[in-house]
């Protein structure tokens, strides 16, 4: 109603079609972006202040839907919340024959689509290729075990720092350390860098004797 | 059912039945809540003639580091403890004291590591070290010096 008292206030002052069109523009925000415009409707609503109350009742009605809208949405939400609460609560009581099989309408038709064709390719042959495909991951498994199991017994220290270690972390790695007397002194300066790590525990007063690396790394002190 | 049809159908029962089991033999490594260590105890000393003992195999490549000053290896002990997480093994050391190892639990990663506590004569430490890592620690006694080859497997 009161959009409506607008609307004729509006055709009383004298707007034609196009003053009309760009007041409701001005009247959503529409017009925000183009200066120009805004401030020629800035400027009739100036010269006569009822355009004024025209834009005013525009945005209030605008503010009136867009709340409407909002709780109609949220009422929405809160109704659908509802039933899915109570159907839940439905299911939970119903014994398990009785409940709607859900998945059971779908997956029938994908197995039926494999079956099918595996039936048309012909069962001996889909076994057979079952068959082969097991057998050649037991051969991988097969072939890379001994590799791995054997590399710590018998295979030399760089074959085994290569299996054990494809990240690019360290191999070891010394994460605290405690000491009551002594030296800690971890070499980090080996010859053969994918030899074992060499940690030395030197005495307090044989340190100068004993250690026996070039330039060794302390890495901790007592 | 053809006796094709019954070869295929035997081998796939019998691959999928020895897949887990080679599986686990793959990963020689920490599996489950167990963790596998080697430790050899060594003595390096100085003598007359230089000698490794037969028994260290492989391992005499790795007391290269230590013939600047030793040039006698002998292997005194190896002992292969499997641990579970809180528990621990210990080897006696020829200059006195134990060398402890105590596994504490696993690092995740690309690569699981195994992480375990070290307790030796005057320090104690944590270590996270990778399946097949090894680490030697060199303790110098009098007139030797004591290696303990610890083996992560």
């Amino acid at each position: 109603m009161a959009a409506l008292d607008e609307d004729r206030m509006v055709d009383d002052i004298g707007l034609d079609d196009e003053q009309q069109m760009l007041l409701m523009a001005y009247a959503d925000g529409e017009l925000d972006d183009d200066a120009e415009l805004r401030a020629r409707v800035e400027g009739w609503i100036a010269e006569k202040p009822a355009l004024g109350a025209a834009v005013s009742g525009q945005r209030a009605l605008r503010s009136v839907l867009r709340e409407a809208v909002f709780e109609e949405r949220q009422l929405s939400a809160r109704i659908e919340e509802e039933l899915s609460m109570t159907r839940g609560r439905v299911l939970t009581k119903l014994p398990a024959e009785a409940r709607e099989p859900v998945a059971e309408t779908v997956e029938p038709a994908a197995w039926s689509g494999i079956l099918g064709w595996l039936a048309s390719v012909g069962w001996g042959r889909v076994a057979f290729g079952a068959g082969a495909v097991a057998a050649a991951v037991l051969l991988v498994v097969a072939l890379r075990s001994p590799h791995q199991a054997n590399g710590v017994i018998a295979g030399p220290a760089i074959a085994e720092q290569g299996d054990a270690n494809d990240s690019d972390e360290p191999e070891v790695i010394i994460e605290e350390m405690e000491i009551d007397s002594g030296t800690i002194v971890v070499d980090p300066s080996r010859r053969d860098v994918d030899g074992p790590v060499i940690i030395w525990h030197l005495d307090g007063e044989s340190d100068e004797e004993e250690a026996p690396m070039a330039a060794p790394q302390q890495e901790g002190e007592g | 059912m053809t006796r094709r049809h019954l070869i295929a159908l035997v081998v796939t029962l019998c691959s999928a039945l020895a897949l887990p089991v080679v599986a686990s033999a793959a990963d020689p490594g920490a599996t489950g809540g167990t963790a596998t260590f080697v430790v050899r105890v060594i003595e390096a000393s100085q003598a007359a003639a230089p000698k490794v003992d037969a028994r260290l195999g492989e391992m005499r490549r790795e007391m290269r580091p230590f013939e600047g000053r030793y040039n006698h290896f002998t292997l005194l002990s190896e002992q292969t403890f499997t641990l579970q997480i809180g528990k621990d093994g210990s080897v006696s050391l020829p200059g006195g004291g134990a060398f402890v190892l105590e596994l504490m639990g696993f690092v995740p990663g690309k690569v699981r590591r195994v992480r375990y506590q070290v307790t030796s004569p005057g320090a104690k430490q944590t270590r996270s070290v990778a399946p097949g890592g090894r680490t030697l620690d060199a303790i110098p006694n009098d007139k030797s010096l004591t290696i303990v080859a610890t083996t992560v497997r």
